[in-house]
């Protein structure tokens, strides 16, 4: 199910209202003097600030978003190397315990993109965002390829298990973008991925399981 | 007055933190937690919040999941669901989940969305408040055995209450002696209704009823993990009763241990819960009563001097009812009334040769065992079974303190005339009464054996008879209709089937 201009609209709108919430509500306390203590004002002021700065990424994001929609689909393509781009993923860093399992990754396989950096913080975006589900439980990634994917599924250990059959299996749905918190990342996402054909799904109702497989160019 | 306390569940920390201060800026007090998950753990370990403000996307545990647990673990806790929009499908899941209310979370220039916020939150505490008064009251009704209490028309009960009616509305602490079932509970009850703590909690704590570890946890609470077994903290009776009025009774069973701790709440009004450090301040008016004579244990190191005089700024001594038997007649009009209306009996009053074992009678458990004897005569409706009980009673009383018919068989000790404190010395105790055998044994019912009998084969046999007549009496205003009959007794269709098989009752004898 691609991305609809509605979904991104959604999104955009929910996470824009948290910070432009805080801002007013921390102005109101001061202008109406309910914080008698300089040192609550001045945390009230940082506050507003994060907020602000909160905002202004939100606005990068949605020039990303806008740029990818403009040039990004258009740009030209390259191959690449799968067992770089799963090591990129490992090795980034995670706000949550994340665990990178690699089996069945052959030598040569290659995906075509048109921007490398970017299909790599897709996929990170969504070891994120099922990592931030789990909060704190371990998060296992696992990469493969399987016929002519590149699989990766990302969720508790004990859950991987029940993913083997992707988006067949009976309580498969669409990933969900509507994740508060998380700015424009996992729409960002799920719109790269759609660009490159690519499919994505969670397993289970609590979300904490997401599942991508993004079509090879060339597998031995 | 204590500021409402709330939890608030958000995994958006920027969002908790000015929320948590524009709450407190409004004087609630506010509790933040980042997972629904961490806020149930809290809820196993701590006391409930007044109301929880919960997240509705979340990631783990999301806010409906969350609403579903409170709402199985705290069913009276007050949930009020925040969301960014108002999406109809989980607005009507979570108000059919049983949320309060659901408010979009602020964020307008114009304030609107904290004044919508703050009014659910008013509204919630409100409710919160009033169920548990409710819930409070329903206790406190459901507790008061007496109902209306009645006052005997003699001498000395009438100096007792004048003297209850001057010390009611002051704060000071009192001390009620007497015998076993002379009513000092009922006068307890009586001080805190005319006092101005009437609204608030009456809370009685029996300090002979638990050993000592577990009545020092009873009176001031404790921690979690305080104790071995101390799996949640709990808030004692003295933080039940603030604002209000607690009775201690038999104090003079108080362990020296705790006497020590409760002199210092008489006098600093505060207290540490077991397990922890932190002084808790409570308002609450004290009511000692006892049946020991503390001036003796005093004397003998096992109660503190100290503690006495703390206690006993008024002391009231409730005479016995063999000291006051003028009110015996009222009394038992006025049980016979209240049990005939509590059990839908018909209001058969005594007859003359029991009325007249009735007020001749030593009664060595006061007015408790005179209730007592009433109650069971009004749910029997059997004459000769009271007679006889009667009888026996006094002759177990004469076997084991030859000489003194008045003797309580399972009552202390008498105590010695009282100090003279408040009340003047109780009247010098009358002639022992002597119970005129001829009128006994003449109205003894013979069915009753007149050999040795147990208490307890009387107690069954007494429970059977009044069962049978009362299964009979609704099987006949059914027409046999058992299903409707066992609705009316109260039993399900089987325990009816069963008792009629017990009590040897069939639809051919009838």
């Amino acid at each position: 199910m691609p991305v609809e201009p509605n979904d991104i609209l959604h999104v955009l709108a929910h996470e824009l209202r948290t910070p432009v919430g805080i801002a007013h509500g921390y102005v109101r306390l001061l202008l109406d003097d309910k914080l008698p203590q300089e040192a609550d004002r001045r945390r009230a002021l940082e506050q507003m600030q994060k907020a602000l700065r909160r905002l202004s990424d939100l606005s990068q994001e949605t020039t990303a978003l806008a740029s990818w929609y403009d040039e990004g689909c258009a740009g030209d393509s390259q191959c690449v190397d799968v067992g770089g781009l799963v090591d990129r993923i490992a090795g980034a860093a995670y706000e949550f315990p994340v665990t990178v399992q690699v089996t069945d990754i052959p030598e040569h396989a290659t995906v075509r993109t048109p921007d490398p950096t970017i299909l790599t913080h897709a996929l990170i975006s969504i070891v994120h965002a099922t990592a931030r589900e789990l909060r704190g439980q371990p998060c296992t990634v696992l990469a493969r390829v399987r016929g002519e994917r590149l699989e990766m599924l990302t969720g508790p250990d004990h859950l991987l298990g029940t993913l083997g059959d992707g988006p067949t299996a009976a309580d498969a749905s669409p990933l969900g973008l509507e994740r508060g918190g998380l700015g424009l990342a996992l729409v960002h996402a799920a719109v790269i991925l759609d660009a490159h054909h690519a499919e994505r799904w969670t397993m289970n109702s609590s979300r904490q399981t997401v599942g991508v497989r993004l079509p090879l160019e060339r597998h031995p | 007055m204590t500021p409402a306390r709330l939890a608030l569940v958000d995994d958006d920390q920027q969002f908790v933190e000015y929320l948590e201060t524009l709450l407190k800026s409004r004087g609630y007090d506010v509790q933040p937690y980042s997972s629904g998950s961490d806020l149930l753990q809290s809820l196993h370990s701590d006391a409930p919040p007044d109301v929880v403000l919960l997240d509705v996307s979340m990631p783990g545990m999301d806010g409906l999941e969350t609403l579903k647990a409170i709402r199985v673990a705290h069913p009276h806790v007050q949930v009020i669901m925040l969301s960014g929009g108002k999406a109809t499908n989980t607005v009507v899941d979570a108000m059919r989940q049983g949320a309060f209310d659901y408010v979009v979370k602020p964020g307008d220039a114009d304030g609107v969305g904290e004044a919508a916020l703050e009014s659910a939150i008013r509204n919630a505490v409100e409710k919160t408040v009033l169920s548990s008064e409710v819930a409070r009251l329903r206790t406190q009704v459901g507790q008061d055995p007496e109902g209306s209490p009645f006052w005997g028309p003699g001498s000395a009960m009438r100096q007792v209450m004048a003297m209850v009616e001057r010390v009611a509305d002051s704060d000071v602490g009192v001390l009620l002696r007497g015998e076993s079932g002379v009513g000092k509970e009922v006068i307890a009850r009586e001080l805190h209704r005319r006092s101005s703590r009437r609204s608030k909690p009456f809370v009685k704590v029996n300090a002979a009823a638990l050993p000592s570890e577990l009545l020092e946890s009873e009176l001031f609470g404790h921690e979690r993990g305080a104790f071995t077994g101390a799996q949640a903290a709990r808030i004692g009776k003295f933080e039940f009763a603030n604002h209000g009025t607690l009775m201690l009774d038999e104090i003079g069973e108080m362990p020296a241990g705790l006497q020590a701790k409760l002199l210092h709440v008489l006098q600093d009004s505060e207290f540490t819960k077991l397990g922890s450090n932190r002084p808790v301040t409570v308002d609450v008016r004290i009511i000692a009563a006892t049946n020991r004579d503390l001036d003796a244990m005093m004397r003998a190191g096992s109660f503190r001097e100290d503690l006495y005089y703390r206690l006993q700024v008024i002391e009231l001594h409730v005479p016995p009812l063999r000291e006051r038997r003028e009110e015996i007649p009222q009394l038992i009009e006025f049980f016979l009334v209240k049990y005939a209306e509590r059990y839908g009996r018909p209001l058969r009053r005594p007859s003359d040769a029991l009325r007249e074992v009735l007020l001749n009678y030593g009664w060595p458990g006061n007015v408790r065992e005179l209730e007592n004897v009433i109650k069971r005569f009004v749910i029997l409706q059997d004459e000769g079974l009271v007679m006889a009980e009667l009888k026996r009673s006094r002759t177990n009383q004469e076997s084991q303190a030859p000489g003194r018919v008045t003797a309580p068989v399972s009552a202390p000790a008498p105590m010695p005339p009282p100090e003279p404190i408040i009340n003047p010395a109780p009247p010098p105790r009358p002639a022992a009464p002597v119970v005129e055998d001829e009128a006994e044994d003449t109205a003894v019912d013979p069915a009753v054996p007149s050999g040795p009998i147990s208490l307890p084969e009387l107690a069954r046999e007494a429970a059977m008879k009044a069962e049978r007549t009362a299964i009979q009496q609704a099987l006949d205003k059914f027409r046999w209709n058992r299903r409707k009959a066992a609705d009316y007794l109260g039993v399900s269709y089987k325990t009816l089937l069963n008792k009629m098989k017990e009590c040897g009752i069939s639809e051919q004898q009838a």
